[in-house]
């Protein structure tokens, strides 16, 4: 992963909600649950077409003194974490979209770049090996969506 | 009568079958085995203002399946409209009628994930949970399911407490509506959930509340909607306990339902045939608790965030609900949204639990 990747949320595996700056991600292959504090809601958030990792981080460097660097190598490392969990995947090149000049933030200053924290929850992964549950759909039998494993 | 798992008999023509061809075959099979019990046993339902007719074949399912749903009998009436839905449902060792060949043993659930209500192109849900061997296939266009099991003796607790759960979901399910795993309790005022993942102290909750004004509306999956306003819509009158939660229930111990079964598995109770009174048909939703066991003595209340309700709420329903997906968490999330959640931190002395949520339910009606 390089400051110029761009990235998309691993859908439909991964399902997500935002409630009050807080996310809550659920991983339905692995059966894992993750939630994210504001930093990690704010990388969360900008992930898609529209900003790079680069973009994410200068966006959200602009609201600290760090220099940018640090708030690249920060958000790299939180986008690798999150890919290592399979809740992101690298997007092709052609799903970026044109970029305009990085919007102003506002808010707060902080003097350094908070690090983004993703809390891992394993304990469902247990109903999932207890109670394999196998499905069908009218579309046929076995039915698989298209992009499932 | 030796039940050969349906995943293991198939053949090429089977794979070509879709699940609306699986139904009818499924519904054909259903029919013949109430012939061969000597006739159906119908019951019907009122389900959050819908109307369900339970047709077993022949009385092996009954205790089973009867039970946890009876604070929600229909009366028989003679100008009774058409149910809304139609469950059949029957098993092959009493009945001596075999399932047809499932067309395919399909890939495991987190192999397909993503898997929604919504992204479904037709009307026809199914899913065989081998684990619990349970088969359930509804149409909603047709207003018809089918549930089988290979012998209604082996029928687990989870479907004794719990029975249908599954096609109640698909069936009730909505973007606005949700089964959710969780326990409710309330007035007919306004209640609480009581959100955790199983061990959180949901039923000692639910159950600490029997003795006072707090009514039960369900201690594992309750019907919960966000339209017009927050509501819980009792689903189940079947509380399930462990040996630590029943040993702070002694009284309770009469009235267990499976004392012949107990060796590793919780006990189960009905509490309509036991506490009908203190059993309610669904109230306003007014907050969302998340109990957690202190082993201190007293009971606090702290709040939650939002986000912190839907972790809790979320997962186990999520995973615990064939093709619960992102439309499931997009209707947990709107609950959150709109009713405060807090920790409900349990105390030892559980008789003082009512008091504290009753107090709660005080505050925000007078907010």
């Amino acid at each position: 992963m390089r400051p110029d990747t761009y990235l998309r949320i691993n859908s439909p595996a991964v399902i997500h909600e935002t409630l009050d700056g807080e996310v809550v991600i659920i991983n339905l292959d692995s059966g894992t649950y993750y939630s994210l504090d504001a930093t990690g809601a704010a990388i969360w958030e900008r992930i898609g077409p529209q900003a790079n990792i680069e973009r994410i981080a200068a966006e959200l460097a602009a609201q600290s003194d760090a220099p940018p660097a640090e708030a690249t190598a920060t958000v790299l490392a939180f986008c690798e974490e999150l890919a290592r969990e399979g809740l992101v995947v690298e997007a092709a090149a052609e799903d970026a979209a044109e970029l305009d000049a990085p919007p102003a933030v506002g808010g707060e200053r902080t003097a350094v770049f908070p690090v983004p924290a993703l809390q891992k929850f394993t304990d469902m992964q247990d109903l999932l090996l207890l109670d394999p549950v196998h499905e069908v759909a009218e579309a046929g039998w076995p039915h698989r969506k298209p992009g499932a494993r | 009568m030796a039940i050969e798992s349906p995943g293991r008999s198939m053949s090429t023509d089977d794979r070509r079958v879709g699940a609306a061809g699986y139904l009818d075959a499924a519904v054909r099979a259903a029919e013949a085995a109430a012939h061969a019990a000597g006739g159906c046993h119908d019951q019907r339902y009122t389900f959050g203002g819908r109307n369900l007719l339970l047709r077993c074949a022949g009385p092996a399912l009954l205790p089973a399946l009867a039970p946890a749903l009876a604070h929600l009998i229909e009366p028989e009436a003679p100008d009774a409209p058409a149910p809304d839905l139609t469950v059949l449902a029957w098993d092959s060792a009493s009945t001596g009628t075999p399932l047809p060949a499932l067309p395919r043993a399909l890939a495991p659930r987190h192999s397909d994930g993503g898997a929604d209500r919504e992204e479904h192109a037709g009307t026809v849900y199914g899913v065989f949970q081998p684990g619990v061997s349970t088969l359930s296939l509804l149409d909603t266009a047709a207003g018809r399911a089918v549930f089988w099991v290979p012998d209604a003796r082996d029928v687990s607790i989870h479907d004794c407490g719990a029975p249908l759960r599954t096609l109640l979901n698909w069936w009730l399910g909505a973007p606005d509506r949700q089964l959710m795993h969780s326990a409710a309790v309330g007035t007919p005022e306004g209640g609480v959930l009581l959100a955790g993942k199983g061990g959180s102290g949901k039923s000692t909750t639910a159950l600490a509340c029997l003795d006072s004004p707090l009514l039960y509306a369900g201690d594992d999956y309750v019907l919960v909607g966000t339209h017009p306003r927050p509501y819980v819509a009792s689903l189940y009158s079947g509380a399930k306990l462990t040996d630590d939660a029943l040993a702070r229930f002694p009284h309770l111990a009469a009235v267990i339902a499976n004392r012949q079964r107990l060796a590793g598995e919780k006990a189960l109770l009905y509490l309509h045939e036991h506490f009908p009174q203190r059993l309610s048909r669904g109230f306003p939703l007014r907050a969302i608790l998340l109990p957690v066991v202190t082993g201190r003595r007293e009971t606090l209340l702290r709040p939650a965030s939002a986000a912190a309700s839907l972790a809790a709420l979320a997962p186990s329903t999520i995973f615990l609900l064939p093709l619960a997906g992102r439309t499931a968490l997009s209707a947990m999330a709107a609950l959150v949204r709109q009713v405060p959640s807090y920790v409900l931190e349990l105390g030892t002395e559980i008789e003082r639990i009512p008091g504290i949520i009753l107090s709660l339910l005080s505050e925000l009606s007078e907010a």
